[in-house]
């Protein structure tokens, strides 16, 4: 029976098919927003990952035949590491590996397995892959853990097994997981926000910072330069974050279990893999006690024995002038450190592991190899 | 447990789903208290017990005063519950600030006498229920309401917990009956209730909370920022103060429709007065009208002379301020709006005997002027609320008065200004009766869009989690 317009049953009925519309819509949206962030929309869900997985495929596809030498670490390798310094020598025949900067910001071991994991599942197979490991991210106690840098709402459902394994508070990160999913909208406004209008964002949820990225990942500090007292200020700030957990330094459970296991699971996978440690400026390294530089040095040792992987010690190698703060590098410091990283470190490690290391090198490969055919 | 918060949330699905599936209208209202109860325990235990207690003892002295025939037993009743909530009151959330203030003036004086400061919490939203209480002795005094026979509707009244925290302050002889009444599932009053809800969340999340990001800052050092930057961040805590406290009210509003409840408008887009009177009786009307009706009245009102009754608003407003929070910086503020009301009094009375200029003032091409003038001096007496010390307001009016550099606003301005804007039109619309037209002509699915959109709107604006609502602390 038709409802008579201005009577009570009439406002019944539209105000339940009204609120029964906004059920729809609301579910609509949400369920409309989850499938864009997982089809066409990463860069939505995680800015730093979906833009470096973004450009790693468009590079991939430039020359799908490159091998692949990936470069995991913190956001000092992601600052630090410029591979287009390595490939200056790069010749018209291509065929040199792709080195890539997948090095993202709070990154340690936990992180560095994550994103081989979800990379591999993506069908993405590097050749070999440079981890840095951070000596801070070795000892991950309470304040000092790098769980405390892991942003859920940017998980995927397969990071969820791996963090059973390795987060101290499993259940919290599920139900946040959870829940993030539930309200996309809520959970990756600021993203979804700074697609439409940046300047609507605070400068520190703001994820524009990763369209600076250039095309092999690295990402250049924002700065030429800094000044002194910029410096001191980034010092102190580093000073704070760190000194402390450098005086009680040991080796701990998780990011022991972690680097082992990404070691594993590239040997399971036949990646050639290489160990490295960022610069460090001298007042960062007078921060270490004796006894902490020398746990460092005889674990990585050890790590490298078991698993026989080269290990690269690049501490030093960086004069004061050329951080921002005493462990991250500046643009000239990034291309001073890659090009000597790319000579001294990348081409022996390459040779190790049975991959061109230059065009001359790569002619003379594919030459040995159509003979052997 | 915010409004905005996902525990809220949660809660209010399930105290819903129990409400409208439990059969028995008193199982209704036991639910109702046992919900009210843990919502506010979850802020603190011992500070529930405290309600509890305090409900109970002026329950019974209600019951005294309906029972006793003696007048005098009856004022006498009345002064102690009065005095013990006040007492009450005071002791939470004046203590200290009496301490300090009277340390500072022994100092002042010469000594060096130190006092101890006593180690209390504030009862979150002690200042409204205590009015609550106030009010319902005092009606049942005057026989304005009868003294509530049931103890559990009594306490319901007071701690109901959409408006337990924030207001808006309800009158006994509006709530009480409506617990009696026998309640029914109606989805016209369940639109209503959504609506207002998403209203609320629209406005805390999306323009309150955002508009935090441009005061905050400039509030915390003004001498920092230029000129320019200092005027938008007042404009900003303009609307963020309106549209904190309201989407709060809109929220508790909401949330009381869905459970079967009215709860009083608290404002009536206070920001469109024409004048300071006018602003009164639009912004936190439960207060005003509280303050009119159990302070302003019985010093007198305005049936004595014009000096009697401004010394009255004076005093109304002057501890209407101090009622906001134990700072002289509140006294200030409530001595402000009083002097203006004052002076707006004075002008209406200059006018009267000036039929040209009352014409001229009442003609609407006036209207416009008047309302930014009055939007412009609530704001500029604002700076005395959100100012923690005099020092702090001072150097507010210095670097909007006197020309300065500095930095520029913490966030791009185009943010406050679209939503600036987009408050406008919207009350202009309302108040064109533009919206009242048009709603009920909309299709559900429009309307439901609408819903939805207001929703996600709310979520990708809102800049951070868990910003508590600024009345919280009164």
């Amino acid at each position: 029976m038709a409802k008579i317009p201005g009577t009570r049953s009439s406002f019944a009925q539209r105000g339940r098919q009204a609120l029964a519309w906004g059920l729809v819509w609301v579910l609509a949206l949400h369920l409309g927003l989850s499938i864009s962030l997982e089809t066409w929309l990463p860069v939505a869900r995680d800015p730093e990952y979906g833009r470096k997985l973004a450009l790693l495929r468009r590079r991939i596809a430039e020359d799908p035949q490159r091998p692949l030498v990936l470069l995991l670490g913190s956001s000092r390798s992601g600052l630090g590491v410029r591979p287009a310094a390595f490939e200056a020598r790069r010749g018209p025949l291509g065929g040199t590996p792709l080195v890539f900067n997948f090095a993202m910001t709070g990154a340690g071991p936990v992180h560095e397995l994550m994103f081989l994991r979800r990379l591999l599942d993506q069908g993405i197979h590097p050749r070999m892959v440079l981890i840095e490991v951070h000596p801070l991210f070795l000892h991950q106690e309470s304040g000092y853990a790098e769980e405390n840098w892991l942003n859920i709402n940017r998980l995927q459902r397969c990071d969820l097994e791996l963090l059973a394994r390795y987060h101290s508070n499993y259940p919290a990160v599920r139900h946040h997981w959870r829940w993030s999913r539930l309200a996309p909208w809520w959970a990756h406004r600021f993203t979804l926000l700074a697609l439409f209008e940046p300047r609507w964002v605070q400068q520190e949820s703001r994820p524009d910072t990763w369209t600076r990225l250039d095309q092999d990942g690295w990402l250049p500090f924002h700065r030429e330069q800094v000044t002194l007292d910029e410096y001191g200020r980034a010092r102190e700030l580093a000073k704070k974050e760190y000194a402390r957990a450098l005086q009680s330094f040991h080796v701990t459970s998780v990011p022991d279990r972690a680097i082992r296991e990404l070691l594993d699971l590239c040997r399971r996978h036949e990646i050639a893999t290489g160990l490295f440690v960022m610069p460090e400026g001298s007042d960062f390294r007078s921060w270490y006690p004796d006894s902490a530089r020398e746990k460092v040095d005889a674990y990585l040792a050890a790590l490298c024995r078991q698993y026989q992987c080269p290990l690269v010690d690049a501490t030093f190698w960086i004069e004061d002038g050329l951080f921002s703060d005493g462990h991250h590098l500046l643009p000239a410091g990034a291309n001073h450190f890659s090009q000597r990283f790319g000579r001294e470190v990348l081409q022996p490690m390459l040779a190790r592991a049975g991959l061109p290391t230059s065009p001359a090198a790569d002619v003379a490969s594919k030459r040995r190899t159509k003979t052997s055919r | 447990m915010l409004f905005c918060s996902q525990q809220y949330l949660l809660f209010f699905l399930l105290v819903f789903g129990i409400y409208w599936a439990l059969p028995w209208r008193r199982g209704r209202v036991y639910l109702l208290l046992a919900a009210s109860f843990y919502f506010y325990a979850s802020w603190n235990h011992w500070l529930a017990a405290i309600i509890a207690i305090s409900t109970t003892v002026d329950y019974w002295v209600a019951r005294g005063m309906q029972s006793a025939g003696d007048p005098r037993r009856r004022k006498l009743l009345l002064s102690v519950t009065v005095v013990g909530n006040l007492a009450l009151l005071c002791y939470f959330k004046y203590a200290n600030f009496f301490l300090e203030s009277l340390e500072q003036a022994l100092r002042a004086a010469g000594s060096t006498a130190s006092l101890p400061l006593l180690s209390v919490i504030l009862p979150i939203g002690i200042s409204f229920y205590t009015f609550e209480a106030i009010n319902y002795a005092v009606d049942v005094y005057r026989r304005h309401v009868p003294a509530e026979r049931s103890l559990a509707n009594f306490m319901l009244f007071i701690t109901f917990f959409p408006h337990l925290v924030a207001g808006p302050i309800v009158r006994a002889r509006d709530f009480l009956p409506q617990i009696q009444r026998a309640k029914h599932w109606d989805w016209a009053r369940m639109q209503l209730g959504v609506s207002f809800f998403l209203m609320g969340l629209f406005k805390k999340l999306a323009i309150a909370d955002r508009m935090a990001l441009f005061a905050d800052p400039v509030f915390a050092n003004p001498e920092q920022y230029r000129t320019s930057a200092v005027w938008l961040a007042v404009l900003a805590y303009a609307l963020q103060i309106y549209c904190d406290f309201s989407g709060y009210t809109d929220m508790a509003l909401g949330s009381a429709h869905m459970l079967g409840y009215k709860l009083a408008k608290n404002f009536n887009m206070p920001y469109l007065a024409a004048n300071i009177s006018d602003f009164w009786r639009r912004w936190h009307i439960s207060l005003s009208s509280w303050l009119r009706d159990y302070l302003f009245i019985p010093l007198g009102g305005s049936r004595g002379t014009a000096w009697q009754t401004n010394r009255n608003l004076l005093i109304t407003m002057t501890l209407g301020g101090l009622w906001h929070g134990a700072s002289w910086t509140f006294v200030a503020w409530g001595i402000l709006h009083g002097l203006l009301l004052i002076g707006h009094r004075g002008f209406k009375a200059f006018c009267r005997a000036r039929p040209r200029l009352d014409a001229l003032l009442a003609n609407p091409l006036t209207t416009v002027p008047r309302v930014a003038l009055t939007f412009v001096t609530v704001s500029l007496a604002w700076v005395f609320f959100r100012a923690t010390t005099f020092a702090g307001a001072a150097a507010m009016f210095q670097q909007m008065f006197v020309p300065h550099r500095g930095l520029g606003l913490p966030l791009h301005k185009s943010s406050l200004l679209v939503l600036a804007c987009l408050m406008l039109v919207c009350h202009v619309l309302v108040d064109r009766g533009v919206w009242k037209k048009l709603a009920p002509r909309l299709p559900a699915p429009a309307m439901g869009f609408g819903y939805a959109l207001v929703l996600i709107l709310s979520m990708v604006l809102a800049p951070d989690a868990g910003k508590a609502f600024i009345y919280f602390q009164f």
